[in-house]
């Protein structure tokens, strides 16, 4: 029995350590420099044998938990080199966690094989152990459940949320109905045990299906994103080829006009000719306007989008320099500007005096696009105000969520009658 | 009052220019225009002279002095001039953004172009008023533009202000001093120090790069507004 007693103590240890590092490293990791998990187990293991130690002279004493937390908050700011007084902040939130838990597990445990709580505390006894082990169980769920949650920045919906908040309470209520209806009564304790095992695995099932939602939500959205770029490039393909025939077209004009010409002038017509030139010149400058940017998927996009523009008589203007090498990738540039010049295409319908400029170009070690429109009706710069909420909702949605993972920054403005979009993407390429 | 100057060597363009100019402007502002045919008289009028307009509309292809040897020289000395390139050529664009010109302008599509780069411009203008600010350390008091403290940070209980080339000591906490610039171009990188944004070169999740090429460190809880204070900076000057 102590054998077995003295195992398991140091098997908690070892958890209570590792989980500490773990929460430890949601708050106090530094995004760039990634510490390995190889260094958490490396430093638990002898760290948990050297408590074990101290508890074996003397178990439980307040000097002992002392020393464990500045112990244990020295190997944190050395494994994040994080800041002194935050690190004991967050070291002093996770003692407390593991108390409150160990508290609630032990008194149930307590209760369950009928030793008082200190008596429970201060003996190796089996109630110990299993109060260890369950408030362990309890802890790792919690400390991986913050971790996934504040380090990856995982979005999970409201309805989600709820969900599994309302699961948590009803599960609570039954299992502390449970516990006052049948706690009291010892000879029922294997039934009470056996509910509270059942209780816990309801809990980690539970706990496990919430990532396992969020997860497949944040996967439909980037689905989602992926086929509305894969609308956009189909849209502009067919965009290229029809420019493309309007110029083998040009090239057959070509000679024809010159035909009119060379016969204008050997009959004289002076007048008919100048007539005949500006009419010719007008038509041209539409043909030939073709915006170059540097990068062929943004000329795609904004020639696509120019066409479209021009369809609904809205002027559009370009100021683009994209340097070979930027830091977005074709597919998130050609959704940015897609999304954008969408949005301010449809924000101008009904404007009396529309217009879209793009300016595209690095400045300092930063590269920008900022597209310009009007709109003189009040913009909500969230969300949309598309009718299909569905299917057009993402638009803003993804040009936040793509700008965020370059580390960039997102604004959407209006002044007066004017609305600003500015993406902001360090280029550090 | 506005004050702009229209370089091109054909006269032709000049006066299309003009009339745009004049008609954007009509019952809104009033203008003053100058001319030039040749880009030497506007180097001498704004390099030597120091006469500074508000905006320049410049050609870019010109002889002896092109539009492009022109607007280097322009912005060496005065770098927040706002220049709109005005040509008939397309493939200069890339070269052209070297320059930072405020818009490039194709001569083809003059009217409208021009238009939308002078109701950009002019909003610009109208929003920017340089602002001054008295500085007092022992043993001297100075007037400084705000936009020459490149940052300022915690001193024990004063202040250092970081000018461009010097640094001065006052006695006001980062807070005073926070208050009384008041300015969105300056924002606070963690509770020691404040930058003036137009000084950032890069920045990364924990710190910034200067000009100068200085290394600040930026707390967690202030990249975000560094982030949106850089956007709108810049943003607003493209």
């Amino acid at each position: 029995m102590t054998k077995f007693f003295w195992i398991s103590e140091y098997i908690f240890s070892l958890l209570e350590c590792l989980m500490g590092f773990v929460f430890g490293e949601s708050f106090l990791a530094n995004d760039n420099k990634p510490v390995s998990r190889k260094v958490y187990i490396l430093t638990a293991i002898p760290f948990s044998a050297g408590m074990i130690a101290l508890n074996r002279i003397d178990l439980l004493s307040s000097v002992n938990t002392i020393i464990f937390f500045i112990a244990f908050s020295l190997f944190s700011i050395c494994i994040f080199r994080s800041h002194i007084i935050k690190t004991l902040v967050i070291e002093l939130l996770f003692f407390l966690l593991v108390f409150v838990i160990d508290m609630i597990m032990c008194s149930i445990a307590a209760d369950i094989t009928g030793n008082s709580i200190s008596n429970l505390f201060n003996s190796m006894s089996d109630g110990r152990i299993i109060g260890g082990y369950t408030s362990k169980i309890v802890l790792m769920i919690t400390c991986t459940a913050v971790n996934k949650l504040v380090s990856q920045k995982q979005i999970i919906s409201k309805k989600i949320l709820v969900l599994s908040f309302g699961g948590s309470v009803a599960l609570i209520v039954i299992s502390s109905i449970l516990y006052f209806e049948l706690g009291r009564d010892k000879a029922s304790n294997i039934i009470l045990m056996s509910v509270f095992l059942l209780m816990l695995a309801l809990i980690a099932a539970t706990y496990i299906a919430v990532i396992n939602i969020s997860e497949s939500q944040i996967k439909k959205e980037e689905n989602n994103l992926i086929s509305q770029q894969n609308i956009f490039l189909e849209r502009s393909l067919k965009e290229q080829e029809k420019t493309f025939s309007m110029w083998r077209k040009s090239v057959h004009d070509y000679k024809n006009t010159i035909l009119v010409i060379d016969s204008l002038i050997a009959q004289g017509k002076i007048d008919e000719l100048g007539e005949f030139v500006h009419r010719e010149q007008s038509s041209f400058e539409h043909k030939s306007e073709y915006f170059h940017t540097g990068n062929t998927t943004a000329d795609t996009i904004v020639n696509a989008k120019y066409a479209t523009a021009l369809s609904f008589g809205i002027p559009f203007t370009v100021n683009a320099a994209i340097p070979e090498q930027i830091a977005l990738s074709d597919i998130h540039l050609a959704s940015i500007l897609g999304n954008l010049l969408d949005n301010a295409i449809e924000a101008q319908t009904d404007e009396t005096e529309p217009f879209i400029h793009i300016q595209i170009s690095v400045i300092n070690s930063l590269f920008m696009i900022k597209i310009t429109n009007r709109c003189s009706h009040s913009i909500n710069t969230h969300t949309t105000s598309k009718k299909d909420k569905d299917m057009h909702g993402i638009g803003l949605k993804s040009v936040r969520s793509i700008v965020q993972s370059y580390d960039g920054e997102f604004t959407l403005e209006a002044h007066d009658d004017i609305v600003e979009a500015i993406i902001m993407i360090p280029h550090n390429v | 009052m506005i004050k702009i100057d229209i370089c091109d060597d054909e006269p032709l363009w000049i006066d299309k220019a003009r009339d745009i100019v004049g008609e954007y402007f009509k019952g809104k502002q009033e203008v003053e225009l100058n001319f030039f045919d040749k880009s030497q008289d506007l180097i001498n009028k704004i390099v030597n002279k120091k006469e500074y307009p508000d905006i320049v509309i410049l050609d870019i292809d010109m002889p002896k002095l092109n539009g492009f040897e022109t607007a280097k020289l322009l912005k060496d000395t005065y770098p927040d001039i706002l220049l709109l390139f005005y040509t008939v050529h397309e493939q200069y664009v890339f070269e052209a953004f070297q320059f930072q010109p405020f818009r490039y302008i194709r001569k083809t599509y003059v009217e409208t172009e021009l238009k939308l780069a002078l109701e950009a411009a002019w909003h610009l203008i109208e929003n920017s008023h340089e602002k001054y600010i008295i500085l007092k350390s022992i043993d001297e008091t100075i007037k400084v533009k705000i936009s020459e403290i490149v940052y300022f940070e915690t001193n024990k209980r004063r202040c250092d202000v970081h000018l461009v080339g010097r640094t001065i000591n006052v006695r006001k906490t980062i807070k005073e001093l926070y208050s009384e610039i008041d300015s969105p171009e300056f924002v606070m990188i963690h509770s020691g120090a404040v930058v003036n944004v137009r000084y950032i070169k890069s920045y990364s999740n924990y710190d910034i790069t200067l000009d100068s090429d200085e290394r600040l460190v930026v707390g967690r809880n202030h990249t975000k507004s560094v982030r949106s204070a850089l956007a709108k900076y810049w943003g607003s000057r493209i």
